[in-house]
């Protein structure tokens, strides 16, 4: 079964027509990459997966997207976020908790611990799973805002995977880091798959091709070429996905 | 030569202009150093002159001693106290949901009735309250004056909320409902927390306004010069009150009593602000 | 970048190399033993030979294009890919020659030898030693045993010139050992092409190892 399916899916923001019908499969336990120039629609299709959208109120959706072969429109959607989880461009570790609180807050506040104990194993899980622990096992009290870019990128990491989602949607997670803590989450990825099926929106498309079990190439709101990355990268079967990763776009 | 003699012209002109930015703000803040200076140079004999006693005792007979704003003081916590009580909870209720909910018709209209309200002039406020409160119950009274205050705190209160929460970036709304909070759990528990010395700062601006304000006290607290405090409905002192009373009286030594006042109201504004503006520069998203 | 893939890929991928090269080898060795017997059963085996490194170097190339296309490989990786490309190719080709030797002998299964075969399979053994110390090369990464190559190389250019001149001598005298003679002359000269070639395939990988370019003839 995929872990996401989309059918016949279109998002309108007002009268502006963003997601053109696309319909496509994510398997499970693969990085899927989502690549496409800026503007393309590819942050609007993330965030139609845990219906985020809906926090704009011009946003409207119609077709299908099915997660793990349930219509997330039949779902409350607090509980699809708790199953699909999130992390950002800029890295947002909320300012005012401590490096611990940032993680124990889902737990926390979506009541998924009985006790401190618990809570504490919870968030080490977490920060060893995002490859943190170690970095910040002894200053888990810090104001996490202490930490360097790529860590408190990881440290967005831990706090999705704290609330133990199914699928985790990045949205160009690496675009305002160096390329040593870039090269440290693709290897973070790359582990990650094998525990929880990963969507990658990425404007790099040498991201989509290092990480990438599968890429999705999307231009103008519309899924143009979706396969293989080696496939995508070797062999474009669209003319328009050849110009955009050979750089000959526009 | 003609490149050499623009150089020397612009140079010329940027002096000037420099000179005159440093000359107008100077004129800018001569006066506010002249009000600071001369409520230090005549209030500070009085102060050192009646020592505890001025800021504990009461008012004396016309003429005589110095005596004490003692009543004037402690109703000016009452009144910030009590107003605080009345206005902060709903300054900041207000101010929230015109934050989470811009594009509301209520919102909008929250939004610009906190404006007009922030402009209001304040002596209509205190004859507003003196029909509804003041009239009915038939005397001045301290949860009149608390009253009429709480309508002038709520819309700075209100506005500096929903500014603080407007200012937070987007982002961490959406990571706090990506993380499967409702929209209770998003506002109270990470973005209000997250504007938390915003909000601060809104309230403290508040309570200082508050704490200086003369007119709407006039129809309402009614002042008190020799009770300290007689109850909620009973008629209460306030410092600016006093100070406006007193600077009417033909007798020297309430004029004298009139500046200690001034510098202990000026000394307790700028134990708020300066915390404040301290306090300021360390928020950090 | 995720290291630990691309150095999944380079280790997939130098395996693959030993293996066509273990391919190469016997490809080689079983062509003359195959023409030294006769034995047209081990030509057959070398036809089989060469249709593997045709696999062996497709999917090299594959793997090697792939990696190119998604890790952008730069430096010591990409002098790895490079070379490991060349290398495929040039032992296909070889392939290809040691199956035109096996290609004699099954066309003439039936007539003897005119003369007892010394010196090819001197030739062979040289080659087959070149190859083993490519090999060590591209295993442990080091270059030390290809400084010998040229020497080598040599040998068998010298081999050849010695049988150039005795095949020569034999068809002078009996004019009707020309065509097998001839046979042979041609066995000589692939193995002659052979330790070019591989003495080549050593120049790339010290390029690889050590960044510095060298000419082997």
């Amino acid at each position: 079964m995929n872990a996401i399916e989309t059918i016949n899916l279109n998002v309108y923001y007002g009268e502006k027509h963003v997601i053109k019908n696309i319909t496509m499969n994510i398997p499970k336990n693969v990085v899927f990459t989502i690549m496409g120039p800026s503007g393309c629609g590819k942050s609007t299709l993330l965030r139609s997966f845990n219906r985020l959208l809906e926090l704009n109120e011009t946003a409207r959706i119609t077709g299908d997207i099915k997660l793990f072969g349930e219509s997330i429109f039949d779902m409350d959607p607090r509980e699809l976020r708790k199953r699909v989880g999130m992390v950002f461009q800029q890295p947002n570790p909320f300012p005012h908790l401590s490096i611990y609180d940032n993680v124990a807050i889902g737990p926390k506040l979506n009541r998924l611990v009985e006790s401190k104990e618990e809570l504490d194993k919870l968030v080490e899980w977490a920060l060893k799973k995002a490859a943190l622990w170690d970095e910040v096992k002894d200053r888990l009290n810090d104001p996490a805002t202490k930490l360097s870019g790529g860590q408190q990128q990881r440290l967005c990491i831990a706090r999705a995977l704290a609330i133990k989602p199914e699928v985790l949607l990045l949205d160009e997670p690496t675009s305002a880091l160096d390329p040593v803590s870039t090269a440290k989450i693709e290897s973070l990825l790359i582990e990650l798959k094998k525990s929880y099926t990963i969507v990658l929106v990425t404007h790099n498309m040498q991201q989509a091709a290092r990480v990438g079990d599968y890429t999705a190439f999307i231009l103008d709101g519309e899924l143009i070429e979706v396969g293989e990355t080696s496939q995508i990268f070797e062999n474009p079967r669209d003319r328009r996905t050849e110009e955009y990763i050979t750089g000959r776009f526009g | 030569m003609a490149v050499d003699y623009n150089i020397d012209a612009r140079l010329i002109k940027e002096k000037i202009f420099i000179a005159l930015v440093i000359l107008l703000s100077i004129l800018a803040i001569v006066p506010l150093f002249h009000i600071l200076f001369s409520v230090f140079y005549n209030g500070l004999p009085v102060l050192l002159k009646g020592g505890i006693n001025f800021l504990t005792g009461t008012l004396p007979p016309p003429g005589e001693e110095l005596g004490g704003i003692g009543p004037a003081l402690v109703g000016t916590f009452v009144l910030v106290f009590l107003s605080s009580l009345i206005g902060l909870p709903i300054a900041l209720i207000a101010g929230i949901y015109a934050a989470e909910y811009p594009t509301s018709f209520l919102g909008r209209a929250t939004k610009l009735l906190l404006q007009i309200m922030m402009e209001f002039p304040t002596i209509l406020v205190g004859l507003f309250v003196m029909q509804i409160l003041v009239i009915p119950l038939g005397t001045y009274s301290a949860i009149a004056g608390a009253f009429a205050l709480a309508i002038i705190m709520m819309p700075y209160v209100a506005v500096t909320t929903e500014e603080a929460l407007r200012e937070i970036p987007s982002t961490y709304r959406e990571a706090a409902f990506s993380l499967g909070f409702s929209r209770a759990q998003v506002v109270f528990k990470v973005l209000v927390k997250i504007a938390k010395r915003g909000i601060l700062t809104g309230v403290l601006i508040g309570l200082a306004k508050v704490a200086g304000e003369t007119a709407p006290l006039l129809f309402t607290a009614g002042g008190s010069t020799r009770i300290y405090f007689a109850g909620i409905d009973e008629p209460i002192g306030a410092i600016p009150l006093l100070i406006y009373q007193l600077i009417q009286q033909p007798y020297e030594n309430y004029h004298q009593i009139a500046w200690g006042a001034s510098l202990v109201l000026m000394l307790i504004f700028l134990a708020i602000f300066i915390p404040l503006r301290l306090k300021l520069r360390e928020v950090r998203l | 970048m995720p290291r630990e893939v691309l150095d999944r890929i380079i280790e997939d991928i130098r395996n693959d190399v030993l293996k066509l090269s273990d391919v190469t080898k016997k490809a080689v060795y079983f062509s003359i033993e195959a023409l030294k017997e006769k034995n047209v059963e081990k030509a057959d085996m070398v036809y089989r030979l060469e249709e593997e490194s045709d696999l062996l170097n497709l999917d090299i190339e594959n793997k090697i294009l792939s990696a190119a296309a998604r890790y952008h490989p730069v430096a010591g990786d990409l002098r790895f890919f490079h070379a490991m490309m060349k290398v495929s190719s040039n032992y296909e080709r070889i392939c290809d020659l040691a199956q035109k030797i096996a290609e004699f002998v099954k066309k003439s299964a039936e007539k003897p030898l005119i003369k007892p075969l010394i010196d090819i399979p001197k030739m062979r053994d040289i080659i087959i030693e070149m190859i083993e110390q490519n090999e060590y090369a591209i295993k442990n990464h080091t270059t030390e045993p290809t400084n010998s190559l040229q020497n080598m190389d040599d040998k068998i250019d010298m081999l050849y010139e010695q049988i150039f001149n005795e095949l020569v001598g034999i068809m002078v005298k009996d004019p009707k050992t020309v065509p097998d003679a001839i046979d042979l002359l041609f066995v000589a000269r692939y193995l002659e092409r052979i330790g070019d070639i591989v003495a080549k395939s050593g120049a790339r990988i010290v390029y690889m190892i050590e960044g510095r370019r060298v000419w082997i003839k």
